[in-house]
């Protein structure tokens, strides 16, 4: 009983400390257009506290995982291996989806992390596991600042257009039950609140995502296909083809944009 | 077993003997309340962090016991009382399914 009054007064010790740290303000649009602004700008000041503190950040958990993957351990495969240090990755992450001529398939970073660990003896199972996940936010963090470089190579153009131009379909169809498409709410709508959050125009610059609703961290898979589920369609498979087509035209909507690396949202 | 546990402490504030200091301890475990189902509907056994126990120098500072509305990952904030000689904080913290884990960061004064 003590106990359980001493630690009472010890949380709400800790709450009263957040609570000074924490800006009470209230979220407020950006001034100027919006339809170039990331996530970010439509964080709530308490969110955007958390993000910037790396001790009360849990993104900080994931990427200390990555970190330790990356270099591994004595006589244990890692991706420094053949990588280096993952400094010299800055970058990497912006390339991607890119047209895999060996999968002949669209392939994103987390594809390609998946395909990567199937060469060492411990493969990766899922595309939301939690290994790959901290490695691509590590990887993402490592091309922080940087803009999307997405463009084919020349003799796959044709091809690749194609996928691109699936894309801009999916954006612009609508879908499920609600009977919306992409644009009605990333475009037409953006600064609105939906429910209880507001609108961004849905720029992928900050992914992977801890988002706390899930309380874990997910992939730009796993969050489109989050919004399919939101407007009362048919979810698509993990890793099916239409997701990345979708996250490729995002990702050359947002072109010139920098890359945020893992971001906290709602 | 799964694969180990990851934990986080970090000591923020000014350190300075005789002032207080926010510990400030994350692990991301799965804490699984038992209420939850797979993909094939089979029920998640539960398996939550129970316990959390700290120490300054090996004197235990604060207990916690966690139940099933913890969130994942488990963070908890509590304040330490600097002492002169400084020392180390450490946290240990034990499963339901009987892992247990420590981390610990030292005071520099």
């Amino acid at each position: 009983m003590l106990r359980s009054a001493f630690l009472s007064l010890l949380f709400c010790g800790s709450l009263a400390s957040t609570a000074q740290t924490v800006s009470s303000e209230a979220f407020k649009l950006p001034k100027g257009p919006l339809n170039q602004l990331s996530g970010q700008a439509f964080l709530s000041p308490s969110l955007k506290a958390m993000q910037s503190d790396a001790s009360t950040n849990p993104i900080s958990l994931w990427l200390e995982q990555g970190r330790s993957l990356w270099t591994g351990t004595a006589g244990q495969v890692s991706c420094a291996q053949c990588h280096g240090a993952v400094e010299t990755m800055r970058g990497a992450a912006t390339q991607f989806p890119k047209w895999s001529v060996k999968q002949q398939k669209l392939i994103n970073l987390e594809d390609q992390i998946l395909t990567c660990s199937e060469r060492t003896p411990r493969p990766l199972k899922s595309l939301e596991n939690a290994e790959l996940l901290s490695l691509s936010a590590l990887l993402h963090l490592s091309s922080a600042g940087l803009p999307f470089q997405i463009s084919p190579q020349e003799e796959i153009q044709q091809r690749w257009q194609l996928e691109l131009n699936a894309g801009a379909k999916i954006f612009t169809t609508r879908m499920g039950r609600m009977n919306l498409a992409c644009t009605h709410c990333h475009d037409l709508n953006i600064g609105k609140t939906m429910r209880a959050d507001v609108i961004s125009p849905g720029h992928p610059t900050g992914f992977p995502i801890f988002k706390l609703s899930w309380q874990s961290m997910g992939s730009i898979d796993r969050r489109l296909r989050a919004c399919y589920s939101g407007v009362q369609a048919e979810v698509p498979a993990p890793g099916s083809p239409e997701l990345r087509q979708l996250e490729l035209f995002l990702k050359s909507r947002a072109q010139g944009i920098p890359i945020e690396g893992p971001s906290l949202r709602r | 077993m799964s694969s180990p546990i990851l934990t986080r402490l970090a000591l923020t504030g000014q350190v300075k003997a005789g002032g207080n200091i926010e510990a400030r301890w994350s692990a991301a475990h799965p804490m699984d309340s038992g209420f939850r189902v797979d993909d094939s509907g089979r029920r998640i056994p539960k398996n939550i962090i129970h316990t959390v126990r700290a120490y300054l120098n090996d004197r235990l500072i604060m207990e916690a016991d966690l139940g099933t509305a913890m969130t994942s990952p488990v963070y908890l904030a509590f304040p330490v009382l600097v002492s002169a000689e400084g020392g180390i904080v450490k946290v240990i913290w034990q499963d339901d399914s009987g892992q247990m884990g420590e981390t610990q960061q030292r005071l520099v004064i």
